[in-house]
């Protein structure tokens, strides 16, 4: 045998001077797509047929091609082979793995046996532990690829990759990181949501943003001459708003300052009938902007308590904050956007001096007295 | 999440959060595409941006690696094709392997297991064989003083992946101990050759007049002399050759007739197509022979030739990259398309499992494929500093011209020139580069 190789060794050599070094396919890999964010995580898993046959022998009548026939009868084998070289956990417990369905996929370099596999593991594991194996023994290079993708609506979205091999063959998966984007989208459209259905914060702002189009002279307010004045005191109210609330949901959220939410919530209906009734009796004589921020402080707790009560970790609070924040400045601006030019236009009107700026005010102070009654004695009267 | 029908504010955020989703995946599709025909900066512009966007909405081209799953139809269906050559040995080497697993100290045996995947993974061209083989030598992978059989296969799995200074290295060790080994000495020109260090791989050669005969020795060198501005000599020594080649070492007639076929392209004989036909004759699955008279047919527009031959044997890449040039010439626009996006396939197979695409064929698929001539040159350059066979420096010559980059070329001109490298159709490429401000 060995003098046979000997003598076939030289020519060979010299084949390979021209040989091609380069590879025609790649080395063997198999795919291993985990599908999470639903009930409980399901796989599918994508092993060349050629590494089937070379591990577990398909070709059954040594014909030189494997039909669907010689696969699936070989689906016992294949799934208990497979199933024994891959173990996937979470925290301290392990899943139990199991092949529901044997299905075929073409890959640019051959068919592939597809074994789809439900688990038990819960399908919002924040951390997922895969210990791999397949043909490491028997085939150094191959690889294991693992596609974990996060189900946020976007089914084909692959959320993140890593490969298997026999220098490491374990990893785990943050599958929390994963979708930093989708929790960042996901908090923008809270904090939205939180002002537009949050009256009480509309309102504050319109409270501060009424008299923004008027400047008080003797004791009397006057339209405005133009609208840059009016623009600018918007901007420092709204700006000034958004630091004071900024800095105390950060408080709030990373626990330094916890206050009662009951007491957060009439404090904030109490700033709301503060500001309404200065609109009618300027007595605070402080400019808006600095109103705005001594009760954005208050405004921050109550935007705290909600962010608390969607639920946090620790691996997407930073961005759930900025999110949350962001998503709250474009509902203000929102409602800014609206206001502005609409009272900048009939602020020289007696109907925006007397119905809107006069009588809104003090609509806005009843409703808020209202709300603090309700809130401090969890009575319910207005019904929002 | 109760009630949101009752807010149609909440449909909005729905539809903007949808709009969102739309852009992201346009701009992976982007991402995914390369841009075509685009000035330098402007086209590097454009790549920044799509790979910054790539980043920002983080998507990934394993998206389009796989195809959907299915249940197939019929039970006779046929999936899969075993490579004959392989198939008759694999019971034999079953047998074999599970002797290596209960004596996995014994070098002999593990040569021989390697020895005979290597050779399967050379005849079918599948790395796996090579990976096999790989395991089979594991309990030495990593051990210096292995026995010298050990070290060759080493060697020529290291040089099988491209790794080839750890495979000289590991040649260096076995001919230290060995310094007869005739194919070790081979091995060891080949490499160098490659590399571009005509002058160690000659040294090798020489080596080889005194323990293996002159003969041997000249096989070994005509590849050099063919680069190094004696093609002509080279040509006639393959010639006078040939005869006691059949005689001796039938199965190197192969090799005999390839080379005769490239360095009459080089020198633009007549002769070439009837070495490329005698050499198909002998063996019509000789990927390298098919690859190298491919080129031949695409370089005198005989592109219609080129893609009967080719289509035979999409499952190399470097046949599947001139399959795709020749079927985008003759006007398939269909085919040319389809073949382009299998290529990319397994370009972005590679790239998953964390390797590089071979840059000789990466270069060669951006410029004549994907009209990315910036891109190609810098691929081509890439590879041109690991190896420098011909086709390796054709492939910068070509890029360099179709970017107007003669600078970015000059070290590969630099090199022709330095040996003296008669070949017509680099010298063209080079007289265009001159051409060119």
């Amino acid at each position: 045998m060995i003098s046979i190789l000997r003598s076939v060794c030289l020519p060979l050599a010299l084949c390979c001077l021209l040989c091609d070094v380069a590879r025609s396919h790649k080395p063997s890999d198999s795919y291993l797509r985990i599908q999470g964010g639903q009930e409980t995580l399901t796989a599918e898993w994508d092993i060349a047929l050629k590494d089937l046959e070379f591990l577990i022998g398909l070709d059954a009548d040594q014909n030189g091609e494997i039909t669907w026939g010689e696969l699936k009868s070989q689906r016992e084998a294949i799934t208990a082979h497979a199933l024994s070289h891959l173990r996937l956990g979470y925290a301290q417990q392990e899943c139990e793995l199991k092949v529901v369905d044997l299905l075929v996929n073409q890959h640019s370099d051959g068919a592939y046996a597809v074994l789809k596999i439900e688990t038990d593991c819960p399908g919002d594991a924040q951390v997922l532990r895969i210990q791999y194996s397949l043909l490491f023994d028997a085939d150094p290079t191959h690889r294991g690829l693992v596609l974990y993708s996060n189900d946020h609506g976007d089914k084909d979205a692959i959320m993140s990759t890593h490969v298997l091999s026999p220098e490491s063959p374990t990893i785990e998966i943050r599958t929390a990181e994963t979708s930093l984007w989708h929790a960042f989208q996901d908090y923008v459209g809270e904090g939205v949501w939180h002002i537009w259905i949050g009256f009480d914060h509309i309102l504050f702002l319109l409270c501060l943003l009424l008299p923004a189009v008027l400047i008080l002279q003797d004791g009397q307010w006057k339209p405005v001459a133009a609208f840059r004045p009016a623009f600018s005191s918007v901007v420092k109210i709204v700006t000034t708003f958004t630091v004071a609330h900024s800095i105390t949901l950060w408080l709030a959220v990373m626990e330094y300052v916890t206050l009662p939410s009951q007491m957060v919530e009439a404090t904030i209906a109490l700033s709301i009938v503060i500001t309404a009734l200065n609109n009618l009796y300027p007595v605070l004589a402080l400019p808006g902007w600095l109103i705005a921020f001594a009760f954005g402080l208050i405004h921050g707790f109550g935007f705290a308590n909600v962010l608390l009560d969607l639920g946090l970790s620790e691996v997407t609070l930073a961005i759930s904050l900025l999110g949350f924040n962001v998503g709250v400045e474009l509902g203000q601006l929102a409602i800014v956007v609206v206001f502005l030019p609409f009272a900048y236009l009939v602020r020289d009107t007696a109907f925006y001096r007397v119905v809107v700026f006069k009588l809104g005010s003090a609509l806005i102070a009843i409703v808020a007295l209202i709300w603090m009654y309700e809130r401090l004695f969890n009575a319910e009267i207005l019904g929002f | 999440m109760q009630g949101e029908d009752e807010f149609p504010q909440r449909d909005a955020l729905r539809e903007f959060s949808r709009f969102i989703l739309n852009l992201r995946k346009a701009l992976c599709a982007t991402a995914m595409t390369t841009p075509s025909r685009l000035s330098t900066t402007f086209g590097d512009c454009v790549s920044l941006a799509i790979l910054l966007g790539s980043l920002f909405c983080g998507c990934n081209p394993s998206a389009c690696v796989a195809a959907k799953p299915y249940i197939p139809q019929r039970d006779d269906e046929v999936l899969e094709k075993l490579p004959h050559s392989v198939l008759a040995g694999s019971d034999e080497m079953a047998i074999l392997r599970r002797r290596l697993a209960s004596e996995p100290t014994d070098s002999e045996l593990a040569s021989m297991v390697a020895s005979r995947y290597v050779q399967m993974g050379s005849q079918s061209g599948d790395p796996r064989y090579f990976g096999y083989a790989r395991a089979a030598l594991s309990t030495w992978w990593e051990v210096s003083d292995a026995p010298p059989s050990i070290l060759k296969l080493r060697a020529k799995l290291k040089e099988k992946d491209h790794r080839y200074d750890e495979a000289l290295a590991d040649l260096r060790l076995l001919l230290e101990r060995k310094p007869s080994d005739v194919q070790a000495w081979v091995e060891k020109a080949n490499i160098c050759r490659v590399q571009g260090k005509y002058r160690e791989s000659l040294a090798a050669c020489e080596q080889l007049a005194d323990i293996a005969g002159p003969t041997r020795s000249l096989l070994c060198r005509i590849p050099i002399q063919a680069v190094r501005g004696e093609a002509e000599q080279a040509y006639d020594s393959l010639a006078q050759m040939l005869p006691e080649t059949k005689r001796r070492w039938p199965a190197a007639v192969q090799w005999v007739t390839t080379m005769q076929a490239k360095v009459a392209v080089a020198l633009d004989l007549e002769a070439a197509e009837q070495h490329f036909r005698a050499g198909l004759q002998s063996d019509p699955a000789d990927y390298y022979l098919i690859r190298e008279y491919a080129d031949y047919l695409l370089d005198r527009d005989r592109n219609g030739e080129a893609l009967y031959m080719l289509r035979e044997h999409l499952n190399d890449n470097g046949i599947l990259l001139r399959a795709a040039i020749a079927a985008r010439r003759v006007g398939e626009k269909q085919l040319f398309e389809e073949w382009t996006a299998r290529l990319q396939r397994r370009f972005e197979e590679i790239r998953l499992r964390g390797s590089q695409p071979h840059g000789r064929f990466e270069a060669r698929y951006l410029l004549e494929l994907k009209d990315d001539p910036d891109r190609a040159l810098s691929v081509a350059l890439a590879n041109w500093e690991k190896q420098k066979e011909g086709r390796d420096t054709r492939n910068v010559l070509e890029a360099a011209v179709a970017a107007g980059n003669r600078e970015a070329a000059t070290p590969v001109v630099e090199f022709l020139t330095k040996h003296g490298t008669e070949d017509v159709v680099l010298q063209r490429l080079v007289d265009q580069l001159g051409n060119t401000r």
